[in-house]
């Protein structure tokens, strides 16, 4: 190679040396001011959409099961706006186990969110719940165990529902994977006051957001009046919380409401 | 070769239902109750527990407090285990209740003492080692009035033996109430029932 033409190769990769070297600075110059406020920031952030009813998921928690099919663990509902749950479904009657009440009865009279549900004590959960739920799960029965009933709930995996049923306040599930999707089929419930039920709950149950949250999405159909209910809940992981012992019994150790009315018993 | 077949068939059958594989102890999952009907916890030489204190004499759970542990083996009713992968569940049919046994974890401080303990356990083989504490003082060991303080520590071994029965070997530490620990042995045997009925006390004593 001439000298000439060797000068000139260098002085092109001088002049593409010199030209990263400008553009480095230039971009260190663009963002030094955001890294100098960065090094001044806390060092957690609060990420407000973590929010669960045990407050916000600390960091560094262990990763959950990378199977989507694995639902095992603690899991506790998201109560920050817009993420928790969506309230009672519409045409929940509420008053309706009130003696007299001739409305339609609602199978979520059943469930913890009805006002009377909580205080006459024998209310199982029948969905996942509004407080912490721990799921266990082996490969052909999954356990809902929910904090705030006491209360558990047994899902037959792959299993159907069995000929001769006796209808209790529980019901029946029988589930089966739709991809990774839980679908759970549920039905011979009864009432709080021992009457039947027509409803029948289709429940879907999945994870997403790297298996960090548990969606729980309900429809109760009543057969006998074409209507449906519906109530989706969002839960999230939470590996550093552990159901807790929840008696209602407690309450109803001085006093008890019998026959609609206040009984002290002690 | 036909005789082979037939030999092969023959020991697969005779295999016992509770005996499962080692690996995932899936012969623990089912519906159990007690073998015989037991209302006291003995030793395991066959003596009376040594008791310091009284025995309790007013039963809460007539006023549908729950029944604790092990008491609740003792109720006659069935109870359900699953097992998982990081927990084991034992399911019962007395008071709706249940037991979560967390695997390969350390206990935790708890909210408040429970009627059940905090419990948690690991895998010795084909035995769940269990070990409970945190109890609160409000249930009895068994239905005659064992009675415990606060400061009852239980351990368990649960295994199953050959002809599919389930066995817990239970050593009760109370410094409190027993001059000094003691083991019983609770023997359980799969239930006909495979579901568990319901069971509200309030509702049941005509409370509600």
């Amino acid at each position: 190679m001439s000298q000439r033409k060797l000068k000139e190769r260098l002085s092109g990769g001088g002049l593409v040396l010199l030209g990263t070297l400008l553009a480095q600075t230039f971009l260190a110059l663009l963002f030094a001011p955001a890294a100098i406020a960065a090094g001044n920031a806390p060092a957690v952030s609060i990420n407000t959409e973590d929010q669960t009813s045990e407050g916000v998921a600390p960091p560094g928690l262990p990763p959950p099961p990378s199977d989507p099919r694995d639902l095992e663990g603690s899991w506790y509902p998201f109560t920050a706006p817009g993420s928790g749950p969506k309230g009672p479904p519409p045409g929940n009657a509420g008053g309706s186990n009130l003696p007299g009440v001739k409305a339609a009865k609602s199978i979520f009279d059943n469930d913890e969110n009805s006002p009377y549900s909580v205080e006459l004590c024998n209310t199982p959960p029948l969905f996942l719940g509004t407080m912490g739920v721990a799921i266990v799960q082996s490969k052909r029965t999954l356990v809902v165990a929910n904090e705030e009933a006491g209360d558990y709930r047994v899902i037959a995996l792959g299993g159907t529902h069995p000929k001769h049923f006796v209808a209790n306040r529980k019901g029946d599930s029988v589930g089966h994977w739709d991809g990774n999707t839980l679908v759970i089929d549920a039905i011979g419930f009864t009432l709080q006051d021992g009457s039947p039920s027509d409803a029948h709950v289709t429940e879907r149950i999945y994870k997403d957001q790297n298996n960090t949250r548990l969606n729980d999405l309900v429809d109760v159909f009543y057969p006998s009046t074409g209507r449906h209910e519906s109530r989706d809940t969002t839960y999230r992981w939470r590996p550093d919380l552990r159901v807790s012992e929840e008696v209602c019994e407690e309450g109803y150790a001085a006093f008890a409401i019998k026959n609609g009315k206040l009984v002290i018993t002690e | 070769m036909k005789q082979f077949r037939v030999l092969l068939a023959a020991l697969a059958v005779s295999l016992p239902a509770g005996f499962g594989h080692a690996d995932d102890h899936s012969g623990f999952n089912g519906v159990w109750h007690l073998a015989a009907k037991q209302n006291a916890l003995v030793t395991s030489t066959g003596t009376a527990p040594p008791l310091i204190v009284a025995k309790g004499t007013t039963d809460d759970t007539d006023r549908c407090l729950p029944n604790g542990i092990p008491r609740l083996f003792l109720r006659g009713t069935p109870f359900r285990i699953t097992v998982g992968s990081t927990m084991v569940g034992e399911f019962f049919e007395t008071d709706h209740a249940f037991r979560l046994i967390y695997l390969d974890t350390p206990h935790y401080d708890a909210i408040a003492p429970a009627y059940l303990g905090q419990a948690v356990g690991k895998w010795d083989g084909d035995t769940l080692d269990i070990d409970v504490n945190q109890f609160n003082e409000v249930t009895w060991l068994d239905n005659t009035g064992l009675p415990h303080s606060d400061k009852l520590h239980l351990t368990e071994r649960l295994s199953l033996d050959r002809a599919g029965k389930l066995h817990d070997l239970i050593t009760i530490a109370d410094p409190t109430d027993y001059k000094a620990p003691w083991q019983t042995e609770l023997t359980f045997t799969r239930s006909a029932q495979t579901t568990l009925a319901e069971h509200y006390c309030l509702k049941e004593k005509g409370l509600l």
